[in-house]
């Protein structure tokens, strides 16, 4: 019996013709074609938005703030700036002297060592009756030319003549 | 190998399992027209789920998973219009189908279209298409045990449905074709 019936299936089933077996009249083929046009609108509106918020972020990103109002503020600002003719090349200036009634320099450890009072320990003799000039010391010619005696410490010559 | 997503691969898989899987939804539904009808939407079905295809599965279970799926929504449809049909025209004389659109089923496919579609799809695979029990599972998703199982009813009623006397005349059961295209 199950060999005879399998036959007779076979036999039944093996008639049927497919009226439609082409892949040309297939309704999934159909359907894609039918949806492409709506997919493709789709895509395109994604890009669209992907691209809108892409300038959102930059532009929140550039101007520091996500305020609409801000940006358009910031765009008109730098065109306005853009649009201005540029100022020529400033020449380089000087660096102006220091005013005469500023402070000083800072004196530098030499200076403020020549400057400094000298030591207590030997202090000049003052004779007033001898040279009647009321205090003030003879100022005597320099042994050598070279003019840098007066700056040399007075030794031996330093007592008065006639001694 | 089919690759999923592929349109190449998915013409070459309906140009091979067309012809197989309307055979079996014209054998559990008994009507060449609504067995195309729902192969076709099997394939829609299919093309749209294509990129999601996992290629270890048999590509040609996983298309009569889909297509019986769409035979036993196709069945309740037509049973609830037939009921309306029934109370619409109470009364009334019933209409005789016209001969021209009308396909001529045999006694195996009429007594097959009377099972219960899962039975009917067992039977079909099992004994046409030549499946093995673990192939039948994976089509219509349940255990190869409940596939034995089905396999022995279906022979069962089959073999009652078939008795000499028992089934109609194979002239007889004839299935409106423009009933076909509206499920």
């Amino acid at each position: 019996m199950p060999d005879r019936l399998v036959a007779r299936l076979a036999a039944e089933l093996d008639a049927v013709r497919p009226r439609h077996p082409r892949i040309a009249q297939a309704r999934y083929r159909r359907a894609s074609a039918a949806r492409a046009p709506r997919r493709r609108l789709g895509g395109l509106a994604t890009a669209a938005a992907v691209a809108a918020l892409s300038l959102v972020a930059l532009a929140t990103l550039a101007t520091g703030s996500p305020n609409p109002r801000v940006w358009t503020g910031t765009v008109a600002g730098e065109l306005q700036r853009l649009q201005e003719p540029s100022p020529p090349p400033a020449a380089p200036q000087p660096t102006p002297p220091a005013p005469l009634g500023a402070p000083a320099a800072q004196d530098t450890p030499t200076q403020a060592a020549t400057s400094a009072p000298k030591a207590p320990g030997r202090p000049e003799p003052i004779d007033n009756s001898r040279n009647g000039h009321g205090g003030r010391p003879e100022e005597r010619p320099s042994p050598s030319p070279s003019g840098r005696a007066g700056h040399e410490p007075a030794t031996s010559d330093s007592s008065p003549p006639g001694r | 190998m089919y690759r999923p997503g592929n349109a190449e691969d998915f013409d070459r898989l309906y140009r091979a399992a067309y012809p197989r899987l309307l055979r079996t939804v014209y054998a559990v539904l008994g009507d060449q027209g609504a067995a195309e009808d729902c192969v076709q939407d099997a394939f829609v079905r299919a093309f749209q789920a294509w990129p999601r295809f996992r290629p270890d599965r048999p590509p040609e279970a996983w298309l009569h998973q889909i297509a019986l799926n769409g035979a036993i929504s196709y069945r309740r449809k037509m049973r609830l219009r037939q009921v309306g049909e029934l109370l619409r025209r109470l009364g009334r004389p019933g209409e005789e189908p016209d001969p021209s659109t009308s396909v001529v089923a045999g006694e195996v496919v009429t007594a097959l279209s009377r099972l219960p579609v899962k039975l009917a799809a067992a039977f079909v695979l099992r004994h046409y298409h030549g499946y093995s029990n673990r192939e039948i599972a994976a089509a219509t998703g349940v255990s190869e045990r409940m596939v034995g199982m089905r396999l022995a009813q279906a022979r069962e009623r089959l073999a009652g449905d078939l008795e000499p006397g028992r089934l109609p005349n194979s002239a007889s059961p004839r299935v409106p074709l423009s009933e076909s295209g509206d499920a």
